[in-house]
């Protein structure tokens, strides 16, 4: 499994690129976008759990880097702007980093069915149509 | 091991679709008069070639048996796992990484791409055929792409299915005095699902598992799924065989597992970074193995209209715009969150977007590239896929990144959302050229194309491969994939793929009766 300090930096980072609140209620705590990423563990390929967790130590030090703390010892609102940071202002690896995670925590937001009504794709792709 | 896959003929779509496969042996030897190292695009045409002429052919593929009941069942986290290699996340390492996602599982990436299907552009051919390569001259050649086309059900995308994004592209590129049309795909019974990356659930695309996998197998092949090729086994040079051991759905060895096949001749089909792998650890092909990578980098843009246009109902790759030579933009809606990443935003400015979702229009740029990366063997014999992002291709992106957000504009779009560092979008009244301004390595970049490996060459000093698939100084090793391309096409090259690889199978049945047989 995932070591839990990486577990809880992946669970801070989800957090901030989607946050309860604002648009719609439900956020990727809300509807466990982390955990859904995390229940695959057991059967993705070795490179792929190094990769992630790479990926988490390197956001990691970013954040120690930007701000003297770890993802989950900062304030939300602080969060949000380190995202953003990293996004339009990261070096090459960081950035990298980041929108591999921000990609895999948006897979997980987006297959809960509350987030699929707020997005409108409930109900999509269709059952079992035959010609 | 005498078992082979049924085909049925029971999927939503009404479609043939490989049957369950045999298990694998945990250990074994086995024999084949040929074995096939991957059952993508040029695997599984190459064993349907050959059993149908009479080999015994053993396929070999590394990743799980897919069948269209799994893909229905799964949800996209599991599908992400279970059919692409390493979740994915595969990367070439360069500034900027680009994201190299490629498909693990029977069918090969044929499973999860998006089913665009262009011919080799006659230009490209006749490049080709001017180094020597004759057989991949227009009048040689064009015949195996038809034959592939008919075969794989290669037909414009109807304007039933076409889906919203893809009305708007339409528009936006006539508005904007560009040409473009509706892609070719390979369906049949499509009804514009948007899923084709996380594979088909409705059976209807026409990915080897419904094509030419079924085939080999009523013609006797033998299919093992969750089989690892460890290396290739010859003596100076003249093939032995492979050795291979099982694997789990994540790729973990099974302790003590060993499978060792005896056949005359290998074909490898393990894809454009893994077949140079296998000839790296063996020390065959020469100096040019792993180099040449061409990949035709990809990038996005988003734009918001006024009207709804639920641009995940249809299909997801769907309208094609081409702007300006070795430059391709293609409407794609990725299915599920992996559309969401267009947005190059967080937090409530993020959600803002999601909001709106239903009036999102999202487009690719795609170029042609000039074979600038390389595939290296790492400390333990894995892969080390390195890109440099030249000039040229940099300034294609950055152009064709201009005339995306022109087109986005001209279907209504009032902002338009970029993948450019420091550029997130581009607001109501911003010039697009500004766009043409920015640096290679400020794009975020992902490639869905790697070729070029193990490429085909008339002369020894320019490739590792013969114009017959051979690989040079081995005897009875031959390439039929995209490793085999001699250079990037500059459109989806599946079609491509699996004509050279129909090219590579009839020369080697040409070549006389099965080796082992006639060595027995």
């Amino acid at each position: 499994m995932l070591p839990r300090a990486l577990q809880r930096t992946l669970a801070a980072i989800a957090d901030a690129v989607v946050p309860p609140g604002g648009a719609f209620p439900e956020g990727a705590a809300d509807v466990d976008a982390a955990g859904a990423l995390l229940r695959t563990w057991s059967e993705m390929q070795p490179a792929a759990r190094r990769s992630l967790a790479a990926m988490l130590v390197a956001l990691d030090a970013a954040a120690l880097l930007r701000t003297g703390r770890r993802w989950h010892a900062l304030p939300l609102p602080r969060r949000v702007q380190l995202c953003d940071a990293l996004e339009q202002r990261g070096g090459a690896v960081q950035r990298s980093a980041f929108l591999g995670v921000k990609t895999l925590v948006l897979v997980g937001f987006a297959a809960d069915p509350r987030v699929q009504q707020r997005l409108g794709t409930e109900g999509w792709p269709p059952q079992l149509i035959r010609p | 091991m005498n078992a082979t896959a049924a085909a049925v003929r029971d999927n939503p779509a009404g479609n043939v679709e490989l049957g369950p496969l045999p298990d694998a042996p945990h250990s074994a030897t086995l024999q084949a008069d040929a074995v096939v190292v991957g059952s993508g695009a040029g695997g599984a045409v190459v064993a349907a070639t050959l059993a149908e002429a009479g080999w015994d052919v053993l396929v070999l593929e590394e990743g799980p048996m897919v069948r269209t009941d799994d893909i229905r069942r799964w949800s996209m986290a599991e599908r992400l796992v279970r059919l692409y290699r390493d979740s994915g996340l595969s990367a070439a390492a360069g500034v900027p990484p680009v994201a190299l996602p490629m498909g693990r599982c029977v069918g090969g990436t044929t499973t999860v791409n998006s089913g665009t299907c262009f011919p080799t552009p006659g230009a490209v051919l006749d490049a080709w055929a001017r180094s020597g390569l004759h057989a991949l001259s227009p009048p040689a050649f064009t015949p195996l792409l038809r034959e592939v086309e008919e075969v794989i059900g290669v037909r414009q995308i109807g304007r039933d299915i076409m889906g919203g994004n893809a009305r708007m592209a339409e528009a936006g590129a006539r508005n904007a005095g560009l040409h473009g049309a509706l892609l070719h795909r390979n369906e049949r019974g499509c009804i514009g699902s948007g899923q084709c990356p996380m594979g088909c659930p409705q059976g209807a695309k026409q990915d080897m598992r419904m094509t030419y996998l079924p085939r080999a197998a009523q013609a006797g092949a033998r299919i093992l799924a969750g089989v690892r090729v460890r290396s290739l086994d010859h003596d100076g040079g003249t093939m032995r065989g492979v050795t291979a051991e099982r694997v789990d759905v994540s790729g973990a060895t099974l302790r003590g597992s060993r499978i060792t096949v005896r056949a005359p001749v290998v074909v490898l089909s393990a894809g454009a970074v893994y077949t140079p792998v296998l000839l790296l650890r063996a020390g065959l092909g020469g100096a040019h193995v792993g180099r040449h990578l061409a990949v035709h980098p990809t990038t996005e843009a988003a734009g918001f209209v006024a009207e709804r246009v639920e641009g995940w109902r249809g299909v997801q790759q769907s309208y094609g715009i081409h702007p300006e030579p070795g430059v391709t933009i293609e409407a794609t809606f990725p299915p599920g969150g992996t559309a969401l990443r267009y947005l190059p935003l967080s937090g409530p400015a993020l959600k803002e977007l999601m909001a709106r979702w239903a009036h999102a229009v999202l487009l690719g740029v795609m170029v042609v590239d000039g074979g600038n990366g390389r595939v290296r063997l790492a400390p333990g014999g894995t892969p080390l896929v390195t890109y440099r992002l030249g000039d040229a291709e940099a300034g294609r992106l950055v152009r064709g990144l201009a005339h995306t957000a022109r087109v986005l504009r001209a279907a209504g779009a009032r902002e338009v959302y970029t993948p450019l560092r420091g550029l997130p979008v581009l607001a109501a009244g911003d010039d697009p050229s500004v766009i043409e301004c920015a640096r290679g390595r400020d794009l975020a970049l992902a490639a869905f194309h790697p070729l070029g490996t193990a490429r085909m060459a008339a002369r020894e000093a320019d490739g590792p491969v013969d114009p017959q698939g051979r690989v040079r100084g081995a005897r009875g090793l031959l390439v039929a994939d995209a490793s085999l391309l001699p250079g990037a096409p500059g459109v989806n090259p599946q079609v491509t793929i699996m004509a050279l690889a129909l090219h590579v199978a009839r020369e080697l049945v040409q070549a006389g009766a099965p080796a082992r047989r006639r060595l027995s």
